[in-house]
């Protein structure tokens, strides 16, 4: 039978309602490589988990430490009693203070009889007057701190009798220490209480990348790929609250990536269908970081990275692959001091980050040639990163330290969400700290 | 898409846009049957049909935040699904040199004497097509794409993309007739 219908038209035609049954195993292999709400679902048990671990932290570490500063050791000298210190008087009744306070808190036997009220005023050492307790015996540190203070008048008699009744050797010890602190200049307990401090600091930082992959639903970690080391920077700005706990915030320009060695059997070329730039050969290439969108087409044929073939109508790259991710990360970490020194401390920071995409880069490498070819698609330009550190800061002075931390980062969200790239991150960071 | 289906459908891709696995199935459901029709017919088996569907549709739960309902949803999966089955052919490009127009004989034949061929026959004879014949054919009349979009879509020259096709429908014709002719005989 003849037709006037070209060819064309008839398949056309034919086409129009075709349709066949996918088998049911297509529908399971998309299902299984897409990301799922569940992943955002982790998501979220991640930020519980990490928010619930830095509570119980808090707990542990007594919370009521928090916004309190009661430590002698870290009240440095405050003008006014240093300079109650220098006079003689101040020195005079200092001296009979101390002693008095040594003989009460530490034998305590004798003077706990003491009925006869022995007044000491440290401003007014001439003047007679009533001593008064400030505190009852159950708010003893408070008190203590206030005797150290040099700004409290004593009831000798209330204080010994609370001592002889209730007050543990424990207790003893303790106030034997901060006692002793009276010999150091110590400032008011009014004038530093609840103060906030500032340290402003720069660092910079060496950090390792390890490429890990989880949720990915298009690819995993090939054992070609490695981490890469590299070196950031930026500044912190801390808040101390308590001579323990402190805040960080700050700004920090760091970077993760990752380089896909080319094996002698499976060299990495990457094509592009001519030399206009911005081409997309989407699919040709893909690693756990992601599908690389080349955009340098229109590279000199000199090049030495780039290859090109006359038999075949494509041109490219081959080489090893290096991705270079920049983020801006704005930390808000938890600081807490595990141990103090005179001349050291030492302390634990946990927290969250917000990291924010600044530059995206993907580079063909062959020796010491590296030409940059294009970027990683699908990048997300905004992740969530936890990190845990410990810090080390050595005081030059009351204004300058040095600070040394090593901390681990860990990508909470996907830099790809298809590909489930979350890369952990450990890294040093070094800076010099100005406290305001 | 019908309109009706698309009053349908909009819900459904707000829904996939939040991702929502069962308005994915849903949508998937709707689409899968059309769309592994257009990947058999580009694909030279089952198998390479099965895995383009599954890239395209991924592809497409992927990126159904870029879709704006201003055009044909039906449509932008399908642009999608044929771009997954060109980098597809591309991924598996045939190493022999292809032919360009300058060393082409050009061999119409008269329309009006084209055999009116039944739908199967046709689409399967599609299927047999020499590998780049098959997809010029299928992005030219089934795409209605350009030689030069074609040409830019595959990496090969327009003169190439032209002789690809002609000789697909002197294929088709020479495959089609000689295969009307058996069953006359037979």
């Amino acid at each position: 039978m003849k037709s006037t219908i070209p060819v064309d038209q008839q398949y056309q035609h034919s086409m129009q309602h075709f349709e066949v049954a996918p088998p049911p195993a297509a529908w399971e292999g998309i299902v299984a490589r897409l990301p799922q709400q569940k992943s955002r679902r982790a998501l979220w048990i991640w930020l519980a988990a990490g928010a619930a671990s830095v509570t119980i932290v808090v707990g542990l570490l007594d919370f009521s430490t928090l916004f309190d500063i009661r430590e002698p050791a870290l009240q440095l000298a405050g003008s006014k009693m240093h300079e109650l210190q220098m006079s003689e008087a101040a020195k005079a009744a200092a001296g009979t203070v101390t002693t008095e306070k040594e003989k009460v808190l530490i034998p305590s036997g004798a003077l706990a009889e003491t009925t006869a009220p022995t007044r000491v005023d440290l401003e007014h050492p001439a003047t007679p007057a009533h001593w008064t307790a400030h505190r009852h015996a159950e708010s003893l540190p408070a008190l203590a701190m206030r005797s150290v203070g040099f700004d409290v008048r004593f009831n000798h008699t209330a204080v010994a009798k609370a001592l002889k009744g209730s007050v543990e050797e424990s207790e003893k010890r303790a106030y034997t220490r901060m006692l002793l602190a009276d010999a150091a200049p110590v400032a008011p307990i009014e004038s530093s209480s609840r103060r906030i401090r500032y340290q402003v600091a720069g660092v910079a930082n060496s950090a390792y990348a390890s490429p890990t992959s989880s949720n990915g639903s298009l690819r995993t970690v090939e054992s070609d790929e490695q981490g890469r080391m590299s070196m950031g920077g930026g500044l912190a700005l801390r808040l101390q609250t308590s001579p323990r706990w402190s805040f960080e915030t700050g700004v920090h320009y760091g970077r993760v990536g990752q380089k896909e060695r080319a094996t002698g059997s499976q060299p990495i070329v990457l094509t592009a269908a001519d030399r206009s730039p911005g081409l997309d050969i989407a699919g040709n290439h893909r690693n756990s970081m992601g599908q690389l969108k080349v955009t340098a087409g229109a590279q000199p044929a000199m090049d030495n990275n780039f290859i090109s073939s006359n038999t075949r109508p494509i041109s490219g790259f081959t080489g090893d692959v290096l991705q270079h991710l920049d983020y801006v990360e704005i930390p808000f970490l938890a600081r807490y001091r595990l141990w103090n020194h005179a001349l050291w401390s030492v302390a634990v920071s946990a927290g969250m980050s917000a990291n924010v995409l600044a530059d995206n880069n993907a580079y063909v490498v062959n020796g010491r040639n590296k030409t940059r070819i294009g970027y990683t698609e699908s990048i997300d330009p905004f992740v969530l990163s936890t990190s845990l550190g410990v810090s080390l800061e050595v005081p030059l002075s009351r204004t300058f330290s040095v600070l040394v931390e090593p901390r681990m980062k860990y990508f909470v969200t996907s830099l790809n969400e298809s590909f489930g790239y979350q890369p952990l991150e450990l890294s040093v960071q070094a800076g010099l700290g100005i406290r305001f | 898409m019908a309109d009706t289906q698309g009053l349908i459908i909009k819900p459904l891709i707000k829904e996939c846009q939040q991702g929502k696995p069962q308005a994915q199935r849903t949508i998937y459901d709707l689409l899968a049957p059309k769309m592994f029709g257009v990947c058999v017919q580009y694909c030279k088996n089952r198998d390479d049909a099965q895995d383009c569907l599954q890239e395209g549709f991924i592809r497409v739960f992927s990126r159904i935040d870029t879709f704006r309902f201003e055009g044909s949803f039906e449509g932008w999966v399908r642009r999608i699904v044929v771009n997954t089955l060109i980098e597809h052919f591309r991924k598996k490009r045939p190493e022999s040199p292809v032919e360009d127009m300058a060393n082409f004989q050009h061999a119409e034949t008269d329309a009006e004497s084209e055999p009116l061929y039944s739908e199967k026959e046709l689409r399967e004879a599609v299927t047999r097509l020499p590998r780049q014949y098959q997809m010029v054919f299928n992005l030219y009349v089934l795409e209605e794409l350009s030689h030069e979009e074609i040409a830019k879509s595959l990496g090969i020259s327009v003169g190439t993309s032209k002789s690809n096709l002609s000789r697909a429908r002197q294929w088709l014709r020479d495959h089609l007739s000689s295969g009307a002719q058996q069953n006359e005989r037979s």
